[in-house]
């Protein structure tokens, strides 16, 4: 049988959607969106037609993504930062780099 | 089919976007009038610049996805041919009801676009180096090509979209093909838009969006101002957000899978969702998929089964394009 387990996939699931949505409540408060975390998709795209963020936003994210995950962001990292969910697979990526 | 793939994602493609719908809406209270059916807020956009955007049923589904373009003259609404019929209806309604004309010019009028990473540079030598100004979204008048050009893109490369009168079309066709012809830029096949999109997570109505979605389950959360007092469907989309029965996410399976539609998406021989769209992507190498999964599950990271294969939840875009990269 191919794929998790159903306690497997409720366990990832939960790990993801807390940290999708704790980055989602820090962008919100951060760059000061007009928007409830429910009213952002986790693949919106950041910049152009999707949440419409600039390259000011762009720094304004990356300083709110160290300080409340604790991790360290290099310009080359950024250029991976399209949306929500390819933050938040940066975010797990370094901590889990940091285990 | 490849060969597109290919000239869209190295080079470029021109495709004949004519048999789409082309509404246009002219005079006092026509802002008014398309504000009134639309779920984004067009009030809150600037003149040269499209918003792309939703026409929803009252009960929060997806009747037809827009684009929205604010021209110095007027409104123009585009939308798939085959959502044509109802969006011209909703047009007229909503005109008759603020006394402005709704004229659907889909017939009077062609629509040619360049699509890929070379479109810039090919729109530039057709329409004049100055086109290089218009931003993303951005639209202005070109007197070179004689048409209306647009800045849009639902596949992470250049787009440029040329509005002209229909009886200029083989002119039009002739002027970009031969702008292009240092680049190869050959006809495109529409078939391979609906791949070339999804990589990027922009969704094809007729393909990725099954009857009585809404917004909120396929991820087009930004097509909506959650903030405008009023649009049809918007009831629905407020207490819909609260608690989606199922969200929109890309599969990467594991191996190869023919083409096709309406496939189960399993944990543990359960059924937690349905495949409606499964493709090979050139440029991955694997198949892609996209699925309605019951929301709880809906995660980056969880693996499914599809097929009998591994079927892992993945991040978009799927892929940085050569116009991203170019451009950095």
């Amino acid at each position: 049988m191919a794929g998790m387990t159903i306690d497997q996939a409720q366990t990832r699931a939960k790990s993801r959607s807390e940290t999708t949505e704790r980055l989602k409540e820090v962008l919100i408060e951060r760059l000061m969106l007009p928007l409830e975390t429910n009213e952002i998709a986790d693949d919106s795209p950041l910049f152009g037609s999707g949440l419409g963020l600039d390259s000011v936003d762009a720094l304004e994210i990356v300083v709110a993504v160290e300080g409340e995950f604790n991790v360290s962001i290099t310009d080359e990292d950024m250029q991976a930062f399209r949306s929500i969910n390819t933050i938040v697979d940066f975010i797990e990526l370094k901590q889990e780099g940091s285990k | 089919m490849n060969n597109t793939y290919q000239l869209v994602r190295q080079s470029a493609a021109l495709f004949d976007f004519s048999a789409d719908g082309r509404f246009f809406l002219q005079g006092a209270g026509a802002e008014e009038a398309v504000n009134a059916i639309i779920a984004a807020d067009l009030e809150t956009t600037r003149e040269l610049k499209a918003l792309n955007t939703l026409l929803l049923a009252e009960d929060g589904s997806i009747t037809a996805i827009l684009w929205v373009l604010k021209s110095e003259d007027g409104i123009w609404v585009l939308c798939d041919a085959k959502q044509r019929s109802i969006v011209g209806s909703a047009l007229n309604a909503a005109a008759l009801n603020h006394n402005v004309e709704c004229q659907d010019r889909t017939e009077s009028t062609t629509c040619l676009v360049i699509i890929g990473p070379a479109a810039q540079e090919i729109a530039m030598t057709a329409a004049g180096e100055d086109i290089i100004g218009i931003p993303y979204l951005g639209l202005e008048p070109n007197t070179q090509t004689n048409s209306l050009l647009c800045r849009l893109g639902y596949t992470g490369e250049f787009e440029y979209r040329f509005i002209t009168e229909r009886a200029r079309a083989s002119e039009l066709e002739n002027q970009l093909l031969t702008a292009g012809s240092s680049q190869g830029l050959e006809r495109g096949d529409l078939s391979v838009l609906p791949l070339l999109m999804l990589e990027m997570r922009s969704l094809d109505q007729n393909t990725h969006i099954p009857s009585g979605i809404s917004p909120i389950e396929a991820g087009l959360h930004w097509m909506v101002s959650f903030k405008k007092d009023a649009f049809p469907g918007r009831e629905a989309i407020m207490t819909r957000k609260i608690s989606p029965v199922e969200k929109a996410l890309i599969l990467i399976l594991d191996g190869d899978v023919a083409p096709t539609t309406d496939v189960p998406v399993l944990i543990e021989n359960n059924a937690v969702g349905r495949c409606v769209y499964l493709a090979q992507s050139p440029t991955l190498g694997k198949t892609i998929a996209l699925a309605y999964v019951q929301a709880d599950l809906a995660w980056v990271g969880v693996i499914f089964e599809v097929t009998g294969q591994d079927a892992r939840a993945v991040s978009a875009p799927l892929f940085i394009t050569k116009t991203v990269t170019a451009g950095r």
